[in-house]
This record gives C-alpha cells, sequence and structure tokens, in this order.
C-alpha cells in the first residue's frame, strides 16, 4: 500500500553533494515546465509531449545516478534531504501546495519509472492543480486508484480532529447487570441447537462454483452501474410515494437518462422513458399529484438542451441504433418537435430525417401545437418539411393549418400544403382558387389539374369568371389556354354559350390575348366531348375568319386522326 | 492481501524453507558435504533475494512469523515445516533474528557455523546469551538475536494496528457526519469516506484478520455506525476473498458504510424497541432501504459512485431469491455487491446485541443460521466462502476449551484451514475482569501422543463474559 509504506524508500539519507542537488533540481524544474504546459495546452499538444520528455529525461538521470528521488512537502514548500528544494507561495496551482492540500508529506519517484507512468502523472497533477467543486477526488484518491508502481507517497491523517472514541475496554453491555437474565434467555432460547452445525466438507467449492465464482468477478468489473441504479431509482419511484422523495429521485433519472444519450447508451434511455410512462399510469389513481412532476421529467427530456448529444452521437450510427433512437424519441412530448425541427435541419443523412419526420409525425398526432408553432419559423426547407409531416396528419385542424400555409410566401411550402390539401375529402376550391394564379408553375398545375378532375358547378362558375370577366393577372398564353383545358374539363354545357362567344363572337378581348383565348375556348370545347361543344367547333370551322377557322379545322381534324387511329 | 505483501509472503515462505533446509542439513551432515553447500547456497539465494540488499528482520510473535513487520501467510503444504520453525526459536529463547546486509560478504564456511551454533545452543541454560557470545567469538557480525523476553510486537505490526483503529474510529465519524448532514439536508459529501475506505482496503488487503477482527467492535450508543463500519469491513473482506480488485472494494466499502444511511429517519422508539413491532412501526422500518437510496441520492457525488452506494440500502435487505425487501417491480436479480453485503449485514447484526432479542448469537451460531438460509436468502458460493473467511469459530468468538481454559479467537494460521484457529488465552485479571494471556494455536498438537493439545468444547458471544473483543486486538496500539 502506497500511502503507508516509509519502510520502502530506499533513498540516500546522507546530504546531497553539489551535483546530486543540482541534479534534483533539473528534475524539479523540467516538473514544473511540463505541468506549466499541461496547463496551458491539451495534453497531446507537442509542447506537453516534448516538456513531458524532458522531464523524464531528467528524472532518469538523477535515479540513474543517486537512486530514488523523494521531496517532503510543506504548503509552501518542497524539500529535498532536509533542506528547501522549491519554495512557493501556498496557493492553489503551485506544486507544493497542490500535493500538500491532499494530505501528502511525501512523493518519492522511484527507479524503473517510465515514461507512461510520467505521463499519467503529470495528467493527474495537472487535473488536480486546483481543487474543483468535484465533491469525492482528490490526487490522494487519484494516486490511490492509479497504483503507480514507482511513485511512492505517504499521507497524513488530514482530514481528522481530536474525533471522540469510545473506550475499547469498557465492556459493550449486559455483562453483569444482564447476566442472570443471558443465562436465562439462553435456556429458553433454544433457537441455536435448531442449527445444524455445518460441515467443513460443505465449504469446499467445486470447480463449478469456482469457475461461476469468477465469472461472476468478472461480470460485476465489466458492467455498467448504471443499469442496476437505474432499476433502484425506478423501484424507489414506486415504493416510495411521497412528494419530498419523488423529485430527487426524478433529477437522478433526469441526469441518467442525458448521460445515456451523451454515452450512446440507449437502451438505458429507452428503458428510463418506457418504465416511467409505466410509473405514471400507475399514478393515475391515487398519486396524482406525481403526474405533472413526472410530465415535467419528459418536457426536460424534450428539450434541445436534453437532445443534443444525440446530434454528435448519430454521425456514425448504425441502423440498428437509428430505430433504437426513433423509439426513445416518440416516447418523448410532442414538445419535443422544435428540438427535433431544429435536428432535422442539422442533418444530410436521408435516413435520419426520414425518421425524424416519422417521429415529429407521431408527437404531432398527439397534440399539434408545438408543430403549428414550428411553421412560422423562417427556415424554408424546415416548414417545408413539417409542412409535409402535417400533410400526413388527418384532422380538420391540420387541414385549416394547411389550407393556411398556402399561403405561405415559399412557393415550396405553399406547393407541399396544396398537395395533401387537394387530396383529402371535398375541398374548399374557392379558398385555393387564387392558386391559379400562383407564380409557381407547378402549383398552378396542380390547382388546376385538381379541378379538371371532375364536373363541378363551383369550379366551373370560378373559371368562367375569371375568364370572362378579364380577372386575370397572368397573361401569358400558355395559362390562359390551361385555364381553358380545365374549364373544359369540369364545365357543364352552362359554359358552352361562354366558350362559343368566345371562339366566335366579337368584339375581341383585347389584344394579344385574343388567339390565346379563342384556341383555349376551342380545347375547352374539345375537352368537353359534348355534342354541343362539338356543334360550335364544327360552327367555327366553317366561319369566316381564317384564324377561326383555322384552329377549329386543326381540333377537328386532330380528332378525326384519333378516330382513324 | 496487496500485492507487494503477497510477493513478500512467497519470498518469506521461500526463505522460511531454506533455513529449515540449512538447520537440518547442517545436523546430519559434515561441512564438507555436498549437500551442505547447496543448502547453503539456497538459504543465501533465498536471503539475498528478501531482503533486496537491506537489512532483514525475521520475527516470531504470537505464533506467527513476521519478516521485515509483514504478518507472513503460508499454505497448508508448508505448515508442518513452519511449525517445526516455530518450535525452534522458542527452543532457544529466540524471539528473531536479524540479518544485516553485509552477510553477502561471508563465506560458506560462516554460515555453516552460523547454522550448527542454532543447533547446539538449544540444550543451553541461557540459549540467548550462549549465542550472542559464540556469534561473538566466531566474527559472525551480520547477524544479530532478538530475545523471547521482548514481548514488543513487531513495530510495522504496531503501527498497523494503531492506523487500524484509527481508520475504524474515523470511518464511523465520517459515517455519523455524513448521516447526520443528509438528515438536515445539508450538502454532505464523501470525499472522507472514499479515503478512509481506501485506507481499510489497503489495511484489508495487507491484514485481513486485523479487520476482521476490528468488525468485533460493537457500540451501542451508536450502533447503526459501529455496523455500518463493521460491514464495510467483512464486506471488504469478502470481496478480498473473491478477487476483487482494489478500486472496487473501495465502492463497496462505500457502500458499506452508507447501507444503513436510511435508519437516520426511523425514529429511536422503533429502533430501540424491546418488543415486537407493530404493523405501522413495521411498515416505517422496512422503508428504511428506500430512505437509504434517497439519501444517497442527496450526496455530493459523482453519478458513478451514487450509482454504487444506492445499491447498498437498496440491496442489504434483498433475500438471493429476491424475497425480503423492499418490493422490488423492476430490479430482477440482487447484484454482487447486493449480494455480499446481505451476508455482511446479516452476520454483523446477529452477533450484535439488540434491545429486542435476548441475546445475541455467538458469531458461530450466528453462521450456523445463516447458513440454514444458504441458497434462499443467500448466495451459496459467497457465503461458502464468507464461512471459510470467518472460520468456524469467527474472530472475537469466546471459546471454552477441553483444558478449562477459556480463549478469544484472533486469527487463524493458515488461509485454508479455517477449524482450528489461534487462541488468546483469557486470564482472570483481579478485578473481576479478563486480560490476555498467551497466544496458542488449536492446531498445536502434543509430541508423543500426536492428539490435539486443546480442543474446543463451548463457544460463547464475547458479552457473555462483557468483552469487546477489539480491545485485545488492538491493546497495543492504542
Amino acid at each position: 500500500m502506497a500511502s503507508v509504506e516509509e519502510r520502502k524508500s530506499d533513498t540516500v539519507k546522507a546530504g546531497p553533494s553539489e551535483e546530486q542537488w543540482q541534479a534534483a533540481e533539473k528534475v524539479l524544474i523540467s516538473l514544473q515546465l511540463a505541468r506549466k504546459n499541461y496547463s496551458l495546452y491539451p495534453e497531446n499538444h507537442v509542447n506537453c509531449t516534448r516538456a513531458q520528455e524532458q522531464f523524464w529525461l531528467h528524472l532518469d538521470k538523477y535515479l540513474r545516478l543517486y537512486g530514488n528521488l523523494r521531496f517532503d512537502l510543506a504548503k509552501d514548500k518542497l524539500l529535498f534531504q532536509g533542506e528547501i528544494i522549491l519554495s512557493e507561495p501556498s496557493e492553489e496551482g503551485n506544486l507544493p501546495f497542490t500535493l500538500f492540500r491532499d494530505g501528502i508529506q511525501w512523493l518519492e519517484l522511484q527507479r524503473g519509472i517510465d515514461s507512461k507512468e510520467v505521463e499519467q502523472f503529470l495528467r493527474l497533477l495537472n487535473r488536480y492543480r486546483i481543487l474543483s467543486d468535484e465533491p469525492e477526488g482528490d490526487l490522494v484518491t487519484a494516486l490511490w486508484e492509479a497504483r503507480f508502481p514507482h511513485i511512492q507517497y505517504y499521507v497524513a491523517d488530514m482530514f481528522w480532529g481530536a474525533e471522540p472514541e469510545f473506550d475499547l475496554t469498557v465492556s459493550p453491555g449486559a455483562a453483569e447487570e444482564d447476566a442472570e437474565l443471558l443465562e436465562e434467555a439462553e435456556e429458553k432460547d433454544s433457537k441455536s441447537e435448531c442449527f445444524s452445525p455445518i460441515e467443513p466438507a460443505a465449504l469446499k467449492m467445486t470447480p463449478e462454483e469456482e469457475a461461476e465464482l469468477r465469472e461472476m468477478v468478472r461480470v460485476e468489473e465489466k458492467r455498467d452501474p448504471v443499469s442496476e441504479y437505474l432499476d433502484v431509482l425506478l423501484d424507489s419511484l414506486m415504493e416510495l410515494r411521497e412528494k419530498e422523495n419523488f423529485v430527487p429521485i426524478l433529477e437522478s433519472l433526469e441526469d441518467v437518462f442525458h448521460d445515456s444519450l451523451a454515452r450512446k447508451h440507449f437502451e438505458i434511455s429507452l428503458k428510463i422513458l418506457k418504465s416511467l410512462h409505466y410509473v405514471r399510469k400507475t399514478c393515475a389513481t391515487e398519486s396524482t399529484w406525481a403526474l405533472p412532476l413526472i410530465d415535467n421529467f419528459f418536457l426536460t427530456a424534450s428539450s434541445a438542451k436534453s437532445l443534443r448529444p444525440l446530434q454528435t452521437a448519430w454521425l456514425d450510427m448504425d441502423t440498428d441504433e437509428i430505430g433504437q433512437i426513433k423509439q426513445i424519441l416518440v416516447l418523448l412530448q410532442p414538445e419535443a418537435i422544435q428540438t427535433l425541427g431544429g435536428m432535422l435541419l442539422e442533418t444530410s443523412s436521408l435516413r435520419l430525417q426520414k425518421m425524424l419526420l416519422e417521429v415529429i409525425l407521431v408527437l404531432a398526432y398527439r397534440d399539434l401545437k408545438p408543430l403549428e408553432a414550428m411553421l412560422g419559423r423562417p427556415e424554408e426547407e424546415l416548414v417545408q418539411k413539417l409542412v409535409y409531416v402535417l400533410g400526413r396528419l388527418d384532422g380538420e385542424k391540420s387541414t385549416q393549418i394547411l389550407a393556411r400555409m398556402v399561403r405561405h410566401p415559399s412557393a415550396r411550402v405553399r406547393h407541399e400544403a396544396l398537395k395533401p390539401l387537394l387530396s383529402r375529402g371535398p375541398t374548399d376550391i374557392k379558398g385555393l382558387f387564387h392558386l391559379i394564379e400562383d407564380k409557381n408553375d407547378a402549383i398552378r398545375r396542380l390547382v388546376l389539374r385538381h379541378m379538371a378532375q371532375e364536373r363541378n358547378k363551383v369550379t366551373e362558375t370560378l373559371l368562367m369568371e375569371y375568364l370572362e370577366q378579364g380577372k386575370l393577372n397572368r397573361s401569358d398564353d400558355e395559362h390562359i389556354i390551361a385555364c381553358f383545358r380545365t374549364l373544359g374539363r369540369c364545365g357543364s354545357p352552362r359554359s358552352i354559350p361562354f366558350l362559343r362567344k368566345t371562339l366566335l363572337g366579337r368584339p375581341w378581348l383585347p389584344g394579344f390575348r385574343k388567339l390565346s383565348y379563342r384556341q383555349g375556348a376551342a380545347y375547352a370545347l374539345q375537352s368537353m366531348g359534348m355534342e354541343e361543344a362539338q356543334e360550335v367547333l364544327e360552327e367555327a370551322s366553317r366561319s369566316l375568319f381564317p384564324t377561326v377557322r383555322g384552329i377549329a379545322r386543326k381540333i377537328i381534324e386532330g380528332q378525326t386522326r384519333q378516330r382513324k387511329g | 492481501m496487496s500485492e507487494q505483501t503477497a510477493e513478500l509472503s512467497v519470498a518469506g515462505g521461500r526463505f522460511i524453507k531454506a533455513f529449515h533446509h540449512m538447520i537440518s542439513t547442517v545436523k546430519i551432515h559434515q561441512e564438507n558435504n555436498q549437500l551442505i553447500k547447496e543448502s547453503i547456497k539456497h538459504f543465501v539465494k533465498a536471503l539475498s533475494e528478501i531482503s533486496g540488499g537491506m537489512e532483514l528482520e525475521i520475527l516470531l510473535w504470537r505464533g506467527r512469523f513476521f519478516i521485515q513487520g509483514e504478518k507472513l501467510h503460508y499454505r497448508k503444504e508448508s505448515f508442518a515445516l513452519i511449525n517445526e520453525m516455530m518450535d525452534y526459536f522458542p527452543q532457544r529463547g529466540l524471539r528473531g533474528l536479524i540479518f544485516q546486509p553485509n552477510f553477502k560478504e561471508s563465506s560458506l564456511k560462516d554460515f555453516v557455523i552460523f547454522a550448527r551454533l542454532l543447533n547446539e545452543s538449544a540444550g543451553r541454560d541461557d540459549p540467548p546469551n550462549w549465542i550472542d557470545k559464540q556469534f561473538q567469538t566466531h566474527g559472525l557480525e551480520w547477524v544479530e538475536i532478538l530475545r523471547e523476553i521482548d514481548e514488543d510486537p513487531p513495530e510495522l505490526e504496531l503501527k498497523r494496528k494503531e492506523q487500524a483503529r484509527q481508520s475504524y474510529m474515523h470511518s464511523m465519524a465520517a459515517v455519523k457526519e455524513v448521516a447526520q448532514k443528509v438528515s438536515q439536508r445539508s450538502v454532505a459529501g464523501i470525499r472522507k469516506a472514499r479515503r478512509l475506505a481506501q485506507t481499510m482496503v489497503d489495511l484489508v488487503l495487507d491484514d485481513e484478520s486485523l479487520m476482521l477482527g476490528l468488525t468485533t467492535i460493537r457500540d451501542y450508543d451508536d450502533y447503526t455506525y459501529t455496523h455500518s463500519v463493521n460491514v464495510a469491513l467483512l464486506a471488504m473482506a469478502l470481496g478480498k476473498r473473491i478477487g476483487l480488485s482494489q478500486i472496487f472494494l473501495e465502492q463497496l466499502g462505500i457502500c458499506g458504510m452508507f447501507h444503513d444511511l436510511g435508519k437516520v429517519e426511523v425514529p429511536k422508539e422503533i429502533l430501540l424497541k424491546p418488543d415486537m413491532l407493530n404493523t405501522g412501526e413495521w411498515d416505517q422500518m422496512r422503508k428504511h432501504p428506500l430512505i437509504g437510496v434517497h439519501r444517497v441520492l442527496q450526496l455530493h457525488a459523482s453519478r458513478e459512485m451514487k450509482s454504487r452506494a444506492a445499491l447498498g440500502p437498496f440491496e442489504h435487505h434483498l433475500n438471493y431469491n429476491l424475497t425480503g425487501y423492499p418490493k422490488t417491480h423492476f430490479v430482477n436479480k440482487v447484484t454482487l455487491f447486493g449480494k455480499i453485503l446481505r451476508i455482511a449485514d446479516t452476520y454483523d447484526a446477529l452477533t450484535s446485541e439488540r434491545k429486542y432479542r435476548p441475546r445475541a448469537f455467538s458469531p458461530d451460531e450466528a453462521l450456523r443460521l445463516m447458513w440454514s438460509k444458504v441458497g434462499e436468502d443467500y448466495d451459496p458460493i459467497l457465503l461458502k466462502i464468507f464461512v471459510n473467511m470467518v472460520g468456524l469459530y469467527p474472530v472475537g468468538t469466546i471459546l471454552k476449551l477441553d483444558t478449562g481454559e477459556m480463549g478469544l479467537v484472533v486469527d487463524y494460521p493458515r488461509d485454508d484451514e479455517r477449524t482450528r484457529p489461534e487462541v488468546l488465552l483469557l486470564e482472570d485479571d483481579g478485578q473481576g475482569g479478563f486480560k490476555g494471556g498467551k497466544t496458542v494455536s488449536l492446531e498445536e498438537r502434543d509430541e508423543k501422543t500426536g492428539s490435539f493439545l486443546r480442543n474446543v468444547l463451548e463457544c460463547h458471544h464475547p458479552t457473555k463474559l462483557g468483552l469487546q473483543p477489539a480491545q485485545f486486538y488492538l491493546k497495543e496500539a492504542s
């Protein structure tokens, strides 16, 4: 045991020679330099490596020449063979104080020390340079755990003053005064006689038992204690139904949850959430005060801070792990959507994006509000993805939000919102009609295609009014023709007079749009597939006006070709 | 046993064997015999190896050899030889020998003289004086004798006992301090406790018997705290036996120290109630493991430490087959730490005087009682090792011997044989109490008949004689 083995020091006790003193000083100076570098740079920085090598070289040289090197300690100085070799104020960070503070009385570096041991030693010195708020560890504990074979030290019982001690020579209890009672009790108490003696043979370990024991120890030393700790915490929650006890246990669970995510121990994270859902159920009747506490746990677990470790963790995750994360995330509160939305933007992996969207979908099913709140975010890509999720959610509320989203400034978002809107139930076409003039071609096509799907009076009226009253803001031929074609598909005989008038009538609509209107009307009539419409086309093919005649004939010829071939 | 102590024991065993071989060979053969040369060569080699160029002290104290102050542990196969050497020294009035580093400069002839003089001294009037003079006459300056009259224990032994005693007291104080702080809802760190656990690990590794002896300490005013430290020590000793590493032994010690932290919350009227507890009181009592977990969570400690330390309170009343308390919903097996603590906790509790019991069980009764529940309440393998560790008559047991003597079990001479302990014979101190006499091994046999000199008739709890066994172990230290 390193801390008490004063006898093991074989340090030369005679006064040092000038050379020996200088050699010890060199060791100390290089140690100080190494400590300085360790405090300034990361441990693997070249300056640290160099300084460590220098220290080891000086130390090795000293040990080879003079044997073990021992320093005695005071709070503000290091003594070498009884004389001060280093003096520094007793302040945090200084070498004598760092060692002295934790109770080390002397430190000895022994022959055989290698650079690896030196490196670890320097790391520990640096780590405990300043006594942190770290609750349980200190340099002495770290040295004890490290069990350096060539670094010995002696520690004083620095914590202890004059604690009261009980007198061991005093009888612990009932000797004389209770002697009678004891004898009586012994007579009555024949319990012990009931227990058979233990046969020495029964105490022999079989080879199987020895193997089992070895395995038990191996597993114990290898296992992560968190799993059992978790069970203990959860059982405590189940059995300790007082608010005062509940809160710290939940706080500890929170701590374990965060740690499990950071360490990619997703099975632990999952177990916590699943178990807490179970605990919550059991509280539903008698311990209702616990429900908001548990909900608050889930809320905290759903926060960006809590889930942030996932973003670094999933850079190299496999499919199984992604599956585990999905299971974890769906157990969170819908408020997690805000966090997940952020994560969605920050990953380029399609697998992860898909998983996140599926989770958001599940969470939004439980409560739409967090998702709705996210739709006001400025990131177009995010909003588009969230609208995609929204589109997969049934219900009036989601339809309302989608309808709102078709007015979003981003065409991608509008398009994303429009698709599901058009696909669900009876569509409020009036509300969407403005989209036939959308700047985005795809949106316009989508709306028109939708309107063209069936004969519909509302759609027909809207389109007729739109075309007849010259309400168009768009003036391109393609758009006008597309609108007429749509009218042809959704319209009824009611539209034929308008189409006839557009194709044959005069005065013509102004300027360059004349041709496209006539063409559009002709296409609409063709699309209607009605006898009356065909008659108008026939009539037009006989028109005195070559343009009208040309348009109509072209369509009729097309029809003829189609019939033949 | 720490690695260094273990190495010393192995080298010590070789040294004693070489010593024995040398004196036996010299008895039989002439100086120029090849066997003598060989045996001395082996002896010098063993001496060089163990001394490492320093002074070497070999000492016989209370029936045990100490080399460089370390108690020598030995195995069954070397026991007969060790026994012979244990007779050899007292027959010559010797308590020990000190070899100076300059033995290396001596000739083979010097060693032959040394061995012959030791052999021949047995029949002399004042053997130590005779040896001393003969050594001087023959110029054997590299060896000194220690006389039997000097009853001081080895210095290191004393030091260790003092350290053990202090660690025990400090640990008790640390547990008390933490318990009081958590009870008052103030911040309680465990730095002290960790440092103490580390010292105790070192002590358990170096001298298990001494630390087992300490577990007989009882204090009825502060039962919970002595019990906590005792459980920690017993658990660490068992942990050591099964080969847990020092880091895990420290954690096990912490678990033991804080396993009853929840008791602080149980009203004293319940804890000390002499009668059976009613249902409400029992319910409250059964909550202490859970409250203990809660208190551990309040400690200012790392998550890792808490995750280990919480097992102590939670599992120490859980049986091997998961019966016991608290009720479990998520826990589906008892951890190794929990199984160890269950054994240590029960053993110490059974052997302690409690208000609700007419008397404490004697250590051997406690073991028998526990053995009757092996496989149900206790892990069979661990309980087996525990019984082997504490022995059929655990340290602290009072034995009535067939010689009419009373003795206190203080140790077992061998690690692998735990039926015939070493006992400190108790003598009347003339004031109605007892004082320690000489230490004898129950393995000692009558040279003529071969039968054991002393046999156990009965076992008693030390309280029957009003004894605090630890006072006898620690007497020299305090």
